[in-house]
């Protein structure tokens, strides 16, 4: 019972034939949130036309009813999705985005990495958390934004916008007494690790009235002292799938051993902090200045950066197995330690 | 598609460009689902390709050609959702298949090797494969959209489609040795 290779071919063509071919929901509500705030490249030799007032309304009110579902569905209390919204405070009446949307100015204030030189580091480096909010990713591990608010009043969060592959950066801003107990309780400290659907840290500066603020303007955080992070990871197929697996048996020292002399000598005396520490990776603490040192080393002992991961974090690897797609390699990429020493994992997912 | 559609959206009208992703969207999505062989990673890329679309439209010289132009921005963005991630979990959210869309041409046992044997091509491969064989498209549109020259193009298809008719050989043999034992 063999087959001619015309029928194995019409087989794998049925194969390829089914399953569904609709756009999913998401996906159409993702694009018509961005395409209002999407400006179009045009070339020199395009003609312009003006945009139509109608049409454009017509998208608008689409995408904001998107965004009151969107909204809802975050505000709506975890368990059976069926309570009533918590009592949350009125908004504010400072003019401000209409709930649900994303200031994209946000992304220009931040910082991808280490802030730039000559910066003044947030102020005071150690306080004690009061509450955390974690949004998980839509696919993968990992998450996709997360918002620190400390006893001192400093909000520190941060978002990453998968449709343009960019983060905010770590940003500050800063409430009141009033606006920590506002804030207090509408997350739930839960850990990275168990990352539950929360609230949309960007969407936090726009449900607070303008008591909650005692200075409601973003700024980038500039932590005090950074982690550099490593791990090392395996891709292996198993049962016709492709994995990443962490390479849990592999020690400090063995990977301070593959990274370029210079990068290791500045990290090998280094103790691991226990916040930046599960099953794989190790992370070491240092000053920003160390952890430019750090940056510059790696760089010039040709570690590669992924141009596609580097807009969301600053994260070098080398290939340990020479072959192309590389099958193991090492990650080190630099995290803020966070004025509770809370370090995330943005290289996780 | 309705070029007319095309160059509407090409002059920044919003309403045409989502008249356009609800008529193209579905099934640049199912490219994506059988490139990337994962729901989650599938509609990121489609979310992502939909929005450069939008961004790179105008300069789009020629409406007519759209279709190939959006293939290969699709593809793309597959590719850098695939690297980006760097871990494909396709254990976790296959493409739907709850039965309804199964062909009865295929087995069981043929859809499992397929499968596994398609997981083991190399991205490129993937890509080849799903633009002639699912959308059929000629060869030399394949090779357009992937930006390589046609022969290339068919060379890949060759190994691929070689490893594919192997993988239905071995679904294949359990049955011969059944009928034969």
């Amino acid at each position: 019972m063999t087959r001619s290779e015309q029928e194995r071919t019409h087989i794998v063509r049925a194969w390829l034939g089914e399953g569904g071919s609709e756009l999913s929901h998401s996906v159409l509500h993702g694009v018509l949130q961005e395409v209002p705030t999407t400006a179009q490249d045009r070339p020199v030799w395009s003609s312009r036309r003006p945009r139509t007032n109608k049409m454009i309304s017509v998208v608008t009110v689409a995408a904001a009813v998107i965004v009151v579902v969107i909204v809802g569905t975050r505000l709506l209390p975890e368990g059976d999705g069926r309570g009533s919204s918590p009592a949350l405070p009125s908004p504010t009446e400072a003019p401000t985005p209409a709930p649900g949307t994303i200031d994209r100015s946000y992304r220009e204030v931040g910082y991808i990495g280490l802030p730039p030189l000559g910066v003044v580091s947030s102020d005071p480096e150690r306080t004690d958390l009061v509450e955390n909010f974690w949004l998980p990713r839509n696919s993968g591990a990992g998450y996709r934004g997360a918002a620190f608010v400390y006893a001192d009043g400093r909000m520190i969060w941060n978002e990453y916008y998968a449709v343009v592959s960019a983060s905010t950066g770590w940003l500050e801003q800063r409430l009141t007494d009033e606006g920590i107990e506002l804030v207090r309780g509408l997350g739930g400290q839960t850990s990275e690790a168990d990352v539950p659907r929360r609230l949309d840290p960007a969407l936090l500066p726009n449900i607070l009235p303008a008591s909650a603020w005692a200075d409601r303007t973003v700024r980038p955080y500039v932590p005090s002292r950074f982690a550099a992070c490593v791990f090392v990871a395996d891709r292996v197929t198993r049962g016709g799938a492709m994995y990443v697996e962490h390479d849990a048996s592999a020690s400090l020292p063995q990977m301070l051993a593959m990274l370029p002399g210079e990068a290791r000598d500045l990290l090998v005396n280094r103790t691991p902090l226990p916040a930046g520490q599960d099953e794989y990776r190790v992370c070491l603490g240092m000053p920003t200045a160390d952890a430019r040192r750090l940056d510059a080393a790696l760089r010039d002992g040709g570690l590669e950066q992924d141009a596609s991961r580097n807009t969301w974090l600053l994260e070098y690897h080398t290939d340990l197995d020479g072959d192309e797609p590389e099958d193991r390699w090492l990650n080190i990429w630099f995290e803020p330690i966070l004025p509770d020493g809370t370090i995330t994992c943005s290289s996780c997912g | 598609m309705d070029t007319d559609l095309v160059i509407a959206a090409q002059h920044g009208d919003e309403e045409a460009f989502a008249r356009l992703v609800v008529g193209v969207g579905g099934r640049l999505q199912a490219v994506a689902q059988r490139i990337l062989r994962d729901v989650d990673l599938a509609e990121d890329a489609t979310q992502v390709a939909l929005v450069r679309i939008w961004k790179s439209l105008p300069g789009l010289r020629d409406p007519d050609r759209f279709d190939a132009w959006s293939y290969q921005l699709l593809v793309r963005s597959c590719y850098a959702e695939a690297r980006r991630t760097r871990h494909w979990t396709p254990g976790l959210s296959l493409v739907d298949t709850d039965g309804s869309t199964e062909d009865p041409l295929v087995s069981v046992a043929d859809r499992d090797q397929l499968e596994r044997a398609f997981r083991s091509l190399s991205f490129d491969q993937r890509a080849v494969v799903v633009l002639r064989h699912y959308l059929d498209l000629p060869m030399t549109e394949v090779a357009e959209v992937l930006g390589i020259p046609v022969g290339t193009a068919g060379s890949r298809l060759h190994y691929a489609m070689r490893a594919l008719h192997a993988a239905l050989d071995a679904a294949a043999r359990p049955m011969l040795q059944e009928a034969t034992g």
